[in-house]
């Protein structure tokens, strides 16, 4: 019972990692067809920047606030994988849409070239971050134990997902967003600027991934490939979930967490990799369009 | 306030409309008539700036548009009406006429005056754009491009698949919109009784070239319907 309850809760926070990630992937491929193959080195990005934050703090800073490098790094690492999207929107995807196989040549290419830059600055050893001390230790409830930072990562998670769903539905530029999803030409003769809105999207989508680094981050050393570790269960889970929903990526990234973390805890990690991408494709055999389908004039075409 | 002058369009690499000049003068309404698959979508799908037209001039209130991406032309105060009217489907009608304030920055309050010309959309504000009958997408269509109270209003066949009742709200619409708010209107349709009752001029398309012009007045119905059929 208290191996269940665990890995429950590491299957959550596992799951919200992943939701953080996948949620960029599905709306840019549902807005712009385009399968960003970058994406993991973003989240990677984040987490390098939670690191320099960390640095920085500890070089010249007074260590009294140490401990707020976290809250730093969390605007900071958003902030430089917005930047960084946007760039890569307007100087390499923009030039690329309706061809889908060099958008995913070219995105593979800047991954490579990512992560190369990264073992170049930061060496090929990995870096660690200490975890802020308010984040040590955890509650105890019975003979279960939940640490602070897993907590701590869902919490922001849920945060997260909290502003994405303003933006989308309650904002002006979610409802220019949506409008571009469903009929881009149209939305067009509506007075909207879909180059604007895809760019945006984009980097938004970039800066969620820059956040879930700041989270990966906490939870074990970081190196190049840190990203490419994550992205895998995240390309599944926006495949599982259907593009264009929020609530399907949700579904699919909580699926692909504690499928993960269950499989992993009775057999072995690589095992689990396995088992899990088994489950997806047993289940696209069933349904290929996902959990949730939108129906729309622009997907049906 | 609308003058197209010797402009060609394409799709791709094919030519569909070659050196095409007509215009639309302040206040007035004018049909643009003509058989299946001549052009006359395409005409309006130029003036929006969603086909590619590399050649001729778009003077909209004085200004040459036919370089500027879509949205700015809209801006300028253009509204359109698609053929098969493109509501967005997962959008509330509420929102499918919200989305008629984007050119004016998605602020503001949508004029009265248009559910006084479209009294049903109001009952249908929570429903789903898609679930809607044909004839109220055409109304909530038309509703959507007149939100920000545009200058020039551009319909692609408004009564196509209509039945005989909804035809004449529509039609009763477009002339008020003409009246009240002197609004100039572009109209394409096939329907040429409705052409001949509600405008004041009208171009006959052939080929993506027009073979035909008169004010509606002075124009022969027998004598266009044998252009429309030949
Ligand atoms: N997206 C497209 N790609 C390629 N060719 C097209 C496209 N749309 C239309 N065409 C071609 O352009 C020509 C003109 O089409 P258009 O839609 O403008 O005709 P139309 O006069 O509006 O006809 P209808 O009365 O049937 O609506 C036709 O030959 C059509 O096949
Ligand atoms: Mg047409």
């Amino acid at each position: 019972m208290v191996q269940f309850i665990n890995s429950l809760f590491n299957g959550i926070s596992l799951s919200s990692i992943i939701l953080l990630t996948s949620l960029g992937l599905a709306i840019t491929f549902g807005l712009m067809r385009v399968i960003n193959m970058a994406h993991g080195e973003f989240l990677m990005i984040g987490a390098y920047m939670t690191y320099v934050v960390q640095q920085f703090f500890i070089h010249y800073l007074p260590e009294s606030v140490g401990d707020l490098y976290y809250i730093a790094a969390i605007p900071f690492a958003f902030g430089v994988t917005y930047l960084l999207g946007s760039l890569l929107e307007r100087f390499v995807i923009s030039h690329l849409y309706g061809r889908e196989i060099d958008s995913l040549l070219a995105t593979w290419g800047i991954s490579l070239i990512l992560q190369q830059a990264a073992r170049n600055i930061f060496g090929t050893q990995g870096v660690n971050v200490t975890a802020p001390s308010f984040l040590n230790g955890g509650v105890t409830i019975g003979k279960c134990t939940f640490s602070w930072n897993r907590l701590f990562i869902i919490l922001m998670v849920a945060v997260c997902m909290f502003f994405i769903w303003i933006i989308m539905y309650r904002s002006n530029f979610g409802k220019q967003m949506r409008a571009v999803m469903q009929n881009r030409t149209m939305a067009q003769c509506m007075g909207i600027n879909s180059r604007k809105v895809d760019n945006i999207t984009f980097s938004i989508g970039s800066g969620l991934a820059g956040i879930a680094g700041c989270s990966v981050a906490l939870l074990g050393s970081i190196d190049s490939t840190v990203g490419q570790n994550y992205i895998v269960n995240s390309f599944m889970a926006v495949v599982l979930g259907g593009v264009g929903k929020l609530l399907g990526t949700v579904l699919g990234s909580t699926i692909i967490g504690s499928a993960s973390i269950f499989t992993e805890n009775y057999t072995s990690s690589t095992i689990a990799k396995a088992i899990v991408l088994l489950i997806v494709i047993l289940f696209l055999q069933k349904r290929p369009q996902g959990l949730f389908v939108i129906k729309s004039r622009s997907l049906d075409e | 306030m609308l003058k197209v002058n010797g402009m060609s369009s394409y799709y791709g690499e094919s030519m569909v409309i070659d050196d095409l000049s007509f215009e639309v003068p302040k206040g007035k309404i004018v049909g643009l008539i003509g058989r299946n698959g001549v052009g006359k979508s395409t005409t309006l799908k130029s003036i929006m700036g969603i086909v590619k037209t590399p050649s001729g001039s778009v003077m909209f209130d004085g200004e040459e548009i036919i370089k500027k991406p879509s949205y700015e032309r809209v801006r300028l105060g253009i509204g359109y009406v698609p053929q098969g009217r493109d509501i967005f489907p997962q959008m509330t009608v509420q929102e499918n006429i919200e989305l008629g304030l984007q050119p004016l920055g998605g602020k503001g309050k949508i004029p009265d005056y248009i559910f006084d010309l479209f009294p049903i959309l109001p009952k249908f504000a929570k429903r789903k754009g898609g679930d809607l009958s044909g004839g109220q997408q055409q109304q909530l269509a038309i509703a959507r491009a007149l939100v920000a109270e545009p200058k020039i209003l551009i319909l692609d066949e408004p009564t196509e698949g209509i039945q005989p009742s909804i035809i004449q709200n529509i039609g009763a619409a477009i002339k008020k919109i003409n009246e009240w708010k002197g609004i100039s209107i572009l109209l394409v349709e096939q329907y040429l009784d409705f052409v001949m009752e509600h405008t004041d001029s009208l171009y006959v398309m052939e080929k993506g070239s027009i073979i035909y012009q008169n004010t509606t007045s002075d124009a022969d119905k027998t004598e266009v319907q044998k252009l429309m059929t030949d």
